[in-house]
């Protein structure tokens, strides 16, 4: 059964662009996809990822170790369970360095207390050796992105990575991501289901609904002129500090699971707008003339 | 860490002394006494004669006081007299601890080399024909009954093929080869069991490892199946494992018990068996004691093997 | 003015040497939502468990609709107990999986015997329907309900013994964006409808701005700022609070650094700062910040809100 379908992404050396959407949509699972890291049972059936013109998807598993930790890194969500408790935080950075570089255990050592060092730690030396239970939230989130970093990598994939933290940390962790990208480089694929969040990070946005992109364009036509009623309902939805509503517009009912999908638009049952043509097929994913892509057929109706 | 385990050895030495009072009330509450079965050996053995007997050993004497005085020789190192060898009852428990020791390290690293990879490769390759067969073997180990499987083994390797001996030890100053051939059939034996939930609970306890959000980042590194397995998953796995080694301890030692009566390995054991059913108090008594003694310091190794394999746990911290 | 529903007078929980919170002092009104806010470790939680009667505080008094409740026993406590009750975060854990809703929501009305068997029925259905739940409900299983359902759940239970004061930790942090404003609507509807006092635990800000009508900020087992939501919104006084709302990040386009809001982490609540416990990371810190720790104060005879720092007024 196809959990996502039809997803096109782009991201480009040095931007960032986030897949947004509420959980079960299917945004964790293109992270996977990426790394060709799914879960048992799951497998990319169609489709091209590449990475500077290399297809990801027919490479054998071993071609694959060589790009996983070093040319494409993954920060997640829960910095405690992310990282293995019996191990010191040095000892987990230096193991991306020794995998992939050609350094001895003492440079590997060294490099990865400089690491430390880079995405803010204090005592880099001592916390090096620091079993992850001996750290904060906020700091073992900077240890997984030192590990992310090791290899410099193209493309770092950042799963939620601010949810499990605290407002101000999550501040400390996001203007953080802005240094380590001005200063490597690296594309960012951002996800969450934060919209502020988003709105702080992403150069480009893609919206997704049910296993799809529904909507897809630079963060400043998703977040002032979104077109599709998803994505204007969930911005209304949203509570905000710069704008007080009694009542906060409310989207009926629930996402539908895999198996309640049908030839239909996938958000037919909650929208307001639904036509007869919503049942009978799945709307493009398609842009208007001066409008970015989006996948409605009252929108694109409209012209 | 020093007084963690001064602690540790105070609290099992305490745990012994308790033991050494349940163990002789025990032993006292048992009908018949050494005097009982000297006057059914002899006739010509009056009542008088019997309770002069009883008399000069203390039988007569109140539980507790003769517990006393047996505790204080016993602090002396004086652990008394076995009846039925005739020495001090040190001197032969001594070599019996030995050969019951050597049964039972060869059972464990016997078990423990054949369970971890065999749990380990059947979590990796779960639902595979590996995985079943380990669990098909692991549930054969657990349900076949030692004695049986004693005899079946002494059937097979020493009646009908000849080529193992069918029980004792070699021969003192034996080559190391021939002491092995002697120790392969009851070690096995022992093992059999163990094998089977060792094996069982490393799979369950790597499956729980493998699903750990650490594993996916392992992955995500690019480390290979065979680094993610060996290394990240396996030594979280044996955190619980080791636990469970320690408990099994003392089901192994019970297990040797039987195993040591078939093919008469001149254990611990079978040591117990005779001084219980011979009478001999003394020799019942340290026997049983020992056996405490190496329960105990199983849970105190695997408290340490813990405390080394799971950085989170700090001896002594909580007192 | 009568006498508010809950009233805290220095209220105070340790845990062995820790201080969870500290000397709290706080009234909420019916009809009132007051809305706590911090960030882990900040003792929201343990004041919200002492507020809602499930933890002794260590110090201090509590009175709810004008009875003392601190130091009585289980059995005298236990009618001022149907007043108060609580909604948690996780809708999954906080319902025993083998209840059907029709036991969930009667059970309250059990330990008190309240009406015969039909009449609690009746009682379970006319919750289901305050809480928007179809009558058919009754029957099933909380196993079988999406999150946002089960927490109508939690909050139908929670109304069963129709209390004045009900303590909400978390209640929609577990949700996603579209159901969790179907649930504070609800709230905000219940509120209306049976006049409920809300304490509301939250860490978002976004949220707590949309439904408090009064925000306490609590850091380290204090609360450093007490206003109306209008106030703390508009002139923010103490410096953490200035650096909470600055972290929370705006809905706008713009790819943007906040810029360092606060450094470092909080410190652990079991080795807390001397004198003013934020001053390691307050950029107004003096020498008198690090000696003694101010009192929670209002500003003004006229005003309302409240503010604990020694540089109150020197801030922008």
């Amino acid at each position: 059964m196809p959990v996502v379908e039809a997803v096109n992404l782009a991201i480009a050396r040095g931007s960032t662009l986030a897949l947004v959407g509420e959980s079960g949509c299917g945004k964790s699972l293109i992270a996977s996809s990426i790394m060709q890291l799914l879960p048992p049972f799951g497998r990319v059936n169609r489709g091209v990822i590449s990475l500077d013109g290399q297809n990801l998807a027919s490479l054998d598993e071993r071609s694959l170790q060589k790009i996983r930790g070093n040319r494409i890194a993954m920060i997640f969500q829960e910095p405690m369970s992310a990282l293995n408790p019996v191990f010191t935080v040095g000892a987990q950075i230096a193991e991306s360095l020794l995998l992939h570089m050609e350094l001895d255990n003492k440079a590997a050592r060294q490099r990865s207390i400089e690491l430390l060092e880079s995405v803010g730690i204090p005592d880099p030396q001592v916390r090096a050796g620091n079993y992850p239970h001996e750290l904060s939230g906020g700091m073992r989130q900077r240890v997984l992105i030192a590990m992310a970093l090791a290899c410099e990598p193209d493309l770092i994939i950042a799963d939620e990575p601010t949810t499990a933290l605290d407002v101000t940390i999550q501040a400390q962790i996001l203007d953080l991501l802005h240094d380590l990208q001005e200063r490597h480089g690296a594309a960012i694929l951002f996800i969450s289901h934060d919209f502020g969040v988003v709105s702080q990070m992403a150069d480009d946005i893609a919206v997704m609904y049910a296993g799809r992109i529904i909507e897809q364009g630079s963060a400043a036509e998703i977040l002032e002129s979104p077109t599709h009623p998803y994505t204007r309902a969930l911005l209304a939805t949203t509570p905000r500090l710069d704008h007080k509503a009694d009542r906060l517009p409310a989207i009926v009912g629930r996402v539908p699971s895999p198996f309640e999908r049908d030839a239909g638009c996938h958000f037919r049952k909650r929208c307001d707008h639904a036509v007869a043509q919503c049942a009978a097929s799945y709307p493009e994913l398609i842009a208007r003339v001066g409008s970015h892509p989006c996948a409605c057929h009252v929108v694109n109706a409209n012209v | 860490m020093i007084g963690y385990l001064v602690i540790r050895l105070s609290q099992s030495l305490l745990v012994l002394m308790i033991m050494s009072f349940v163990i002789y009330s025990l032993i006292g509450l048992m009908p018949g006494d050494p005097i009982d079965l000297m006057i059914s050996s002899d006739p010509y053995m009056t009542s008088e004669d019997a309770a002069h007997l009883r008399s000069l050993y203390g039988l007569d004497l109140p539980i507790y006081e003769r517990y006393w005085n047996w505790l204080m020789s016993a602090l002396g190192g004086d652990f008394g007299y076995s009846r039925l060898y005739n020495q001090p009852v040190a001197q032969v428990l001594v070599p019996a601890l030995m050969n019951s020791v050597q049964l039972l390290v060869v059972a464990l690293v016997l078990s423990i080399s054949v369970a971890v990879p065999a749990g380990v490769l059947a979590a990796y390759r779960q639902r595979s024909v590996f995985d079943y067969s380990v669990n098909l073997f692991a549930f054969a180990g657990i349900s076949i009954p030692q004695f049986w499987l004693g005899l079946m083994l002494i059937m097979l390797f020493a009646v009908l093929l000849g080529w193992l001996p069918a029980g004792g030890i070699a021969p003192e100053g034996a080559p190391l080869g021939e002491q092995l051939r002697y120790l392969l059939l009851p070690a096995i034996t022992l093992t059999m069991t163990s094998i089977g939930s060792h094996a069982r609970y490393i799979r369950s306890a790597m499956l729980e490892v493998l699903r750990q959000d650490y594993i996916r980042t392992a992955r995500a590194k690019g480390a290979g199946a065979s680094r993610v397995i060996w290394r990240h998953a396996l030594r979280n796995a044996l955190i619980p494992f080791v636990t469970v080694l320690a408990l099994d301890f003392g089901f192994l030692f019970s297990g040797a018990l039987i195993v040591e009566t078939i093919f008469a390995w001149p254990g611990m054991g079978k040591l117990i068996f005779d001084a219980i059913m011979g009478n001999d108090y003394n020799l019942a008594l340290l026997s049983l004691m020992l056996a405490t003694a190496l329960v105990l310091t199983g849970n105190l190794l695997a408290d340490l093997a813990y405390a080394w394999l799971d950085p989170r746990i700090k001896l002594g911290s909580r007192g | 003015m009568s006498d508010p529903l809950v009233n805290a007078v220095g209220l105070s929980r340790r845990f062995g040497d820790v201080v969870a919170v500290n000397e709290v002092s706080m009234q909420i009104e019916s009809g009132e939502t007051l809305a706590l806010v911090g960030e882990s470790g900040s003792g929201k939680t343990t004041l919200g468990r002492m507020l809602s009667l499930l933890l002794p505080p260590s110090a201090g008094t509590l009175e709810i609709a004008g009875n003392n409740v601190v130091g009585l026993s289980r059995r005298a406590l236990k009618p001022v107990r149907r007043n108060v009750q609580m909604i948690f975060q996780d809708p999954v854990s906080s319902l025993n999986p083998r209840q059907t809703v029709a036991n969930i929501l009667t059970e309250p009305l059990r330990n008190y015997r309240l009406g015969s068997h039909t009449e609690q029925t009746a009682r379970a259905i006319e919750l289901l329907d305050a809480v928007g739940l179809p009558e058919e409900t009754l029957q099933r299983y909380p196993h079988e309900f999406s999150g946002g359902q089960r927490q109508r759940i939690t909050i139908a239970r929670a109304l069963a013994l129709n209390p004045g004061f009900i303590v909400a930790d978390e209640p929609v942090s577990a949700l996603d964006v579209s159901v969790q404003s179907q649930i504070l609507n609800l709230l905000a509807d219940l509120k209306e409808r049976y006049q409920l006092a809300y304490l509301f635990i939250s860490h978002d800000l976004a949220v707590v701005h949309h439904i408090a009508d009064r925000i306490a900020v609590m850091y380290l087992g204090n609360i450093v700022e007490l206003a109306t939501r209008e106030d703390l919104f508009r002139s923010p006084t103490h410096p953490y609070t200035q650096a909470l709302l600055k972290s929370v990040p705006e809905i706008r386009p713009g790819k943007r650094r906040l810029g360092q809001v606060l450094q470092g982490d909080p410190p652990s609540p079991a080795n807390p700062p001397s004198g003013c416990r934020f001053h390691p990371r307050c950029p107004r810190a003096t020498d008198l910040c690090r000696t003694k720790a101010p009192e929670l104060e209002t500003r003004s005879a006229t005003s309302s809100h409240q503010v604990a720092c020694h540089h109150a007024d020197t801030g922008a």
